[in-house]
């Protein structure tokens, strides 16, 4: 939960293009805490599926468009 | 964190203190454990409320409910406690004082919860996830306490028990569950002092 993540965002240039829209906004939107918007564009916070959904759809975009490895897995082995 | 066990530390030493005969408080000693709730509350949220206007670090909701409910909960098993270390087994019907200090410190706590509790009273997912671990914290020591008092009741000789009336063993296994309480709301803020502690490098 805490540490940094291996998921960052683009979370905060989202905002920006998005009428500078707050923090406060974008939680209120989401249902979640100012907080964990902060947790999240820390980069110390990786949400569940459905909140990485909800906060797509608030800037209308796809879950890869908000949100990237920054440190990928190594592809699964061949049998 | 030293923050959180500091004011652990001291809700725990007040409340305990207010069991002592040797300190004239000015007050009956459950309404000075209730005045000092209240002030404490309206001190955090005025605290709470000028971190947010400057740096906007103040807490949400669900951890400002974890801070009152370790200072409430401090205060309760503190006083609880001390009261139950003299033998005096707070019976409310028994005409104790002491007993009725302890609900007067929890009217206290009520006041002080309707004081510093968050209008958003939103709770997300990362919120739960902290207060699972307190939940863990919590329920462990519960049954670790519990147990122990088992054994001391099962195996301790007579002299031990002097004063165990069934009044006085119900409102120690109260204690003891206020007690776990403690300890989940102290592993709830670990957990948030954690993450901000990480945020800040």
């Amino acid at each position: 939960m805490s540490g940094p993540s291996p998921i960052g965002n683009h979370l905060r240039r989202l905002r920006f293009d998005h009428g500078e829209m707050t923090q406060e906004q974008l939680a209120r939107a989401c249902g979640i805490t100012r907080q964990t918007i902060v947790a999240l564009e820390g980069g110390r916070y990786a949400p569940s599926l459905e909140l990485a959904m909800r906060l797509a759809h608030v800037f209308g975009r796809g879950v890869d468009d908000v949100f990237f490895w920054t440190d990928p897995p190594a592809p699964p082995a061949k049998s | 964190m030293i923050r959180i066990l500091l004011v652990l530390a001291i809700s725990f030493a007040a409340a305990w203190a207010l069991t002592l005969d040797s300190i004239d408080w000015p007050l009956r000693p459950g309404l000075m454990g209730a005045v000092l709730l209240v002030a404490a509350a309206l001190g955090a949220r005025a605290w709470w409320e000028r971190r947010r206007a400057t740096v906007g670090d103040e807490p949400g909701g669900p951890e400002r409910d974890a801070w009152h409910a370790l200072v409430g909960y401090a205060a309760i098993s503190g006083h609880m406690l001390g009261a139950l270390s003299k033998r005096v087994d707070l019976h409310l019907g028994a005409g104790n004082s002491l007993a009725t200090d302890t609900w007067t410190i929890i009217a206290g706590s009520i006041v002080a919860y309707l004081i510093v509790r968050s209008t958003d009273r939103t709770r997300d997912e990362r919120d739960k996830a902290f207060h699972a671990r307190g939940d863990i914290a919590g329920y462990t020591t519960l049954g670790v306490l519990i147990f122990a008092f088992a054994l001391y009741l099962a195996f301790v000789p007579p002299p031990g028990l002097d004063g165990f009336t069934h009044f006085y063993i119900a409102n120690f296994l109260i204690a003891l569950i206020v007690l776990s309480e403690v300890i989940k709301q102290l592993a709830r803020l670990l957990a948030y002092a954690r993450d901000r502690k990480e945020a800040a490098g």
